[in-house]
């Protein structure tokens, strides 16, 4: 905590959350890059991530509390969907019955994330932007 | 010789409220995908407007507070920030602390005028 | 300073509280009453009553020259005072009292103008005081 903490916390909060949104990308990256591993080293197929985030808070200057940032809290692995199973008499991997199971990772689904996280990303720019000029125009004054 | 007034505090106080809103925005913008989150708002105009058609002494009270804004539509997680709402937001926001500013230069330059008495 | 121009007599007066009534109206058109204390962009304000830059200098024109004397004198160490204030400044951003930069910019500017007040205001007198030196036999 430094004496300057009040001033930048609008430009730290808008830098922890262009922190977050590109962990969210990678994490998303990491999916899409998995979509069709049948088979990872603990057995099985890939198994979806996501992460969760935890907000970060602090008192502002009228007393209330005020989201400041974002702190990764961890990656987990998706157990609300479940695995695709798929027909496939050609697969290496096939069980007695002929079929694989598939990673939960839709590709629509990742996606439709990956463009939230990217509009979360630039509006993060954009507040960092104005939260500088804000800062010089407030400065001007005392010329 | 002191260099002050109302108008002055207002206008200060104007400003601080239009950051505290850029700063509310942001936090909102961080929280566009924690499940449950509720959109926040500054609100200071309205309630200042209020207080000062009653006296300038309820007005000299009235602080900015951050509010729950629930008119946006939520999401299956519960959450209702829309980047459109928060960008459109953060514009008129700026726009707004520009504007302040620059009335805020103009109070200051007239006093400049007065004390160099027209040289 | 006061005291001596006093004993030229009634025009000396009568030229200073002009030359003061001049700039008083000019800035109280402009500003007029409470003071922005320093760092304090949110909520409470000062209001130490004055109601103008030199708090009611209209007093001036016909009365002792020792309530001229005093505004002057309080006008000053108000001026001293935000000079002072700006002074803290460094020491309050280290702190972290300092939790916008329009506060800052504000108190600069009011300490700046504060002391030009004052200046001009102290031309003024000299201007006033040389007069009524040419005056006197």
């Amino acid at each position: 905590m430094s004496g300057l903490d009040k001033l930048f916390s609008g430009m730290r909060s808008t830098s922890s959350g262009l922190s977050a949104e590109r962990v969210r990308m990678d994490v998303i990256a990491e999916n899409i890059a998995n979509a069709r591993t049948t088979k990872t080293a603990g057995g099985g197929p890939y198994r979806r991530q996501l992460v969760k985030f935890e907000p970060l808070m602090q008192r502002a200057a009228n007393g209330q509390m005020l989201t400041v940032g974002m702190k990764k809290a961890e990656v987990v692995e998706d157990f609300a969907t479940p695995f695709e199973r798929i027909y496939a008499p050609d697969h290496p991997d096939r069980d007695e019955n002929n079929e694989i199971l598939m990673p939960n990772v839709s590709a629509t689904r990742e996606m439709a994330d990956l463009v939230s996280a990217m509009r979360a990303y630039e509006a993060n720019l954009a507040a960092q932007e104005n939260f500088t000029r804000m800062a010089e125009r407030a400065l001007q004054i005392a010329r | 010789m002191d260099i002050g007034g109302p108008k002055l505090d207002l206008l200060a106080r104007l400003l601080s409220s239009s950051t505290l809103r850029s700063q509310v925005i942001a936090g909102n913008v961080s929280n566009s995908n924690t499940p449950g989150f509720i959109r926040k708002e500054v609100q200071f105009e309205d309630q200042l407007r209020d207080a000062m058609q009653t006296s300038d002494r309820m007005a000299e009270r009235v602080m900015p507070t951050i509010a729950d804004d629930l008119s946006g539509i939520k999401g299956p997680d519960g959450n209702n920030v829309s980047m459109e709402t928060e960008m459109n937001a953060m514009r008129e926001n700026r726009l707004t602390y520009e504007t302040y500013a620059t009335i805020l230069e103009g109070h200051f330059s007239l006093i400049d005028a007065a004390i160099r008495d027209g040289r | 300073m006061v005291n001596g121009i006093g004993g030229g007599g009634g025009m000396a007066r009568e030229a200073i509280a002009a030359a003061m009534r001049a700039q008083q109206q000019a800035a109280q058109n402009i500003s007029g009453g409470a003071s922005l204390q320093a760092g304090q962009g949110l909520g409470a304000t000062e209001a130490p009553g004055a109601s103008g830059p030199l708090g009611g200098v209209g007093s001036i024109g016909g009365t002792e020259a020792t309530s001229f004397a005093k505004q002057l004198s309080d006008g000053l160490s108000q001026v001293t005072d935000r000079v002072a204030a700006t002074d803290q400044l460094p020491e309050q951003m280290l702190n972290g009292e300092v939790s916008d930069f329009h506060d800052v910019a504000i108190q600069l500017k009011q300490s700046d103008l504060s002391f030009r007040f004052a200046l001009q205001v102290r031309n003024k007198l000299i201007d006033a005081y040389r007069e009524v030196m040419r005056m006197s036999v």
